[in-house]
């Protein structure tokens, strides 16, 4: 039975590592033959084509634009988890219920459904057109984790701070972002990954100045060029990385400020 | 300063306000509007009648019958099996002491449709890394077909390839918070191993298996990218139906893309409250 066990985690394991393992192997080498058994002639083509073409930038764009949202978005939890906290009234949980929606609708009905009113109202502005669809779908994710931690915590701690004297900002900056800076950066990096795995946003309502990475990688993921695709998903996960990596160094960098 | 603790009307408004603006006049919107025009009221195509017919075509359509079977067949296939693997992946990482299989399975959470659709065809296409290892353990093949066939193989791989790791991530912490208090208690008790996560761990941790499943069996089956671009031309996923025909040339389709489109919102919104109900039903045993 152990064996069972240990054989069904094993296959599952190698399931969800074997992908990365190919994109790997892929993004160094250029042919495997059917009679090799590993991949030969090593190459940095991929790599060299990314920077040539200029894709970098675009790569770079989305990061930033994504960075804004999950900033955005993250404000956005913070004031309604403080809204939330502090009122009590008769539709408080339909309320909640409300934002977290957009987690279960279909990303195409609300591009499709929203097209008309965007063209209506904002008609040639289609940053702040993307910029609002990806904060729609990109809130209820950060505001689940932030207000979740104003649940356990609640603003009781501030409150006291207030009421012996106190300001507005120190308490604010004192006592509430020491005690839920965590749950603000975890909100941030689940906001900011909502937005830059967005592709049908991008694709359908934004035009040539907002394509994101996602976008620059489809004609390679079924194309003939298994070495630029995987060159292309290494570097949209290695953009990813060093964001959420900066995140937790300044996490860990404010708390060690704190203790010292 | 609206943003600290006073609690009057004003400032209240300020803080809601534009999260409310943003979630609800988006969603009202697209549900009025894809209502509207699903019934035929398009003025900007001078067609101003009511109108069931755009509804009563579609089910009578064999395009939009098939498509809309194989998203159901392919989301409920697609999120079992992730539920099942997902829940048991779960239950052996809150046992294993490895960081590097804490750390690696969560990879796939963090990519996008598109990317994890790129890994997937680079794994299991034709000459792709599973070919490869069966030339290396000796199996002789012509060609692996999983891509592009008919029964959706390559969506099912990519939706369980994004859906195992979330189900996990999902049950690991309730798992290992209930695994320190209950094990060695219904062990002395006389409990097996069965038993025990048969009718101990899986009860516990039902409400987040269940609503996770919710989640990615919503996702699976409206998904644009994974059938897009792993699934066959034919049939068609219901999310790319929708798209298709809200873009045809001949406008006299909108309607059927909006639809198509209401059908879609609807099933969310069944599955919206199926979840609403899961969330806030009794929390009796709930960890």
């Amino acid at each position: 039975m152990k064996l069972l066990n240990k054989l069904i985690f094993f296959i599952i394991m190698i399931f969800l590592i074997l992908p990365l393992v190919s994109m790997i192997l892929w993004s160094f080498f250029s042919s495997w033959g059917t009679e090799n058994l590993l991949p030969h002639n090593f190459t940095l083509k991929g790599f060299a084509y990314f920077f040539n073409s200029q894709d970098y930038i675009i790569a770079s764009k989305s990061v930033v634009y994504s960075l804004l949202v999950a900033f955005i978005s993250l404000v956005l939890s913070i004031m309604l988890s403080r809204f939330l906290i502090k009122t009590n009234f008769k539709y408080k949980i339909q309320l909640e219920s409300l934002f977290y929606l957009p987690m279960l609708l279909p990303v195409v009905s609300i591009c499709i459904g929203s097209h008309k009113m965007f063209l209506q109202l904002f008609s040639g502005c289609s940053g702040l057109i993307v910029i609002l669809l990806h904060i729609y779908f990109s809130l209820p994710y950060s505001f689940k984790l932030v207000y979740s931690c104003y649940e356990i915590w609640g603003i009781e701690q501030e409150q006291v701070a207030r009421g012996l004297g106190a300001s507005k900002w120190k308490s604010f900056y004192l006592i509430n972002v020491p005690v839920y800076f965590k749950g603000y950066v975890t909100g941030f990096i689940m906001a900011f990954i909502i937005s830059y795995s967005q592709y049908f946003i991008n694709f359908f309502i934004g035009d040539s100045e907002f394509v994101n990475f996602s976008m620059i990688m489809t004609p390679y993921i079924t194309g003939s060029d298994r070495n630029i695709s995987s060159v292309y998903t290494l570097l949209y996960i290695l953009y990813g990385i060093v964001i959420m990596v900066l995140c937790s160094l300044i996490e860990k960098l404010f708390n060690k400020g704190r203790n010292v | 300063m609206w943003f600290f603790l006073e609690n009057n009307k004003i400032n209240n408004a300020i803080l809601v306000m534009p999260s409310f603006l943003i979630v609800f006049s988006i969603t009202a919107y697209v549900v009025v509007n894809t209502l509207k025009e699903s019934l035929g009221l398009i003025p900007e195509l001078f067609l101003y009648e009511i109108t069931y017919k755009y509804y009563a075509n579609l089910f009578t359509d064999k395009i939009f019958v098939s498509s809309f079977l194989y998203s159901i067949f392919v989301a409920s296939m697609s999120s079992s099996l992730s539920v099942v693997l997902g829940t048991y992946l779960g239950y052996a990482i809150s046992k294993s002491k490895s960081s590097f299989t804490n750390i690696s399975y969560r990879f796939p959470i963090f990519l996008s449709y598109v990317a994890a659709a790129a890994l997937i065809y680079n794994t299991y296409s034709d000459k792709g890394l599973l070919y490869h290892m069966f030339q290396f353990i000796g199996i002789e093949i012509d060609s692996l077909n999983i891509i592009y066939n008919s029964n959706g193989l390559a969506v099912i791989l990519l939706n369980m390839f994004k859906g195992i790791p979330f189900i996990a991530f999902s049950v690991y912490p309730i798992l290992l918070k209930t695994d320190a208090a209950y094990k060695e208690t219904a062990r002395n008790l006389g409990c097996t191993n069965n038993t025990y996560v048969m009718k101990i761990l899986l009860p516990l941790c039902k409400k987040a298996i269940l609503s996770s499943a919710l989640v990615i069996f919503n996702y699976n089956l409206f998904v644009y990218e994974g059938f897009y671009f792993l699934g066959p031309s034919n049939p068609p996923s219901i999310g790319v139906l929708a798209y298709n025909t809200y873009l045809n040339p001949d406008m006299t389709y909108r309607a059927y893309g909006m639809a198509i489109n209401m059908i879609m919102i609807a099933i969310s919104f069944i599955l919206c409250f199926v979840y609403y109900r899961i969330l806030k039903s009794e929390n009796e045993g709930a960890i």
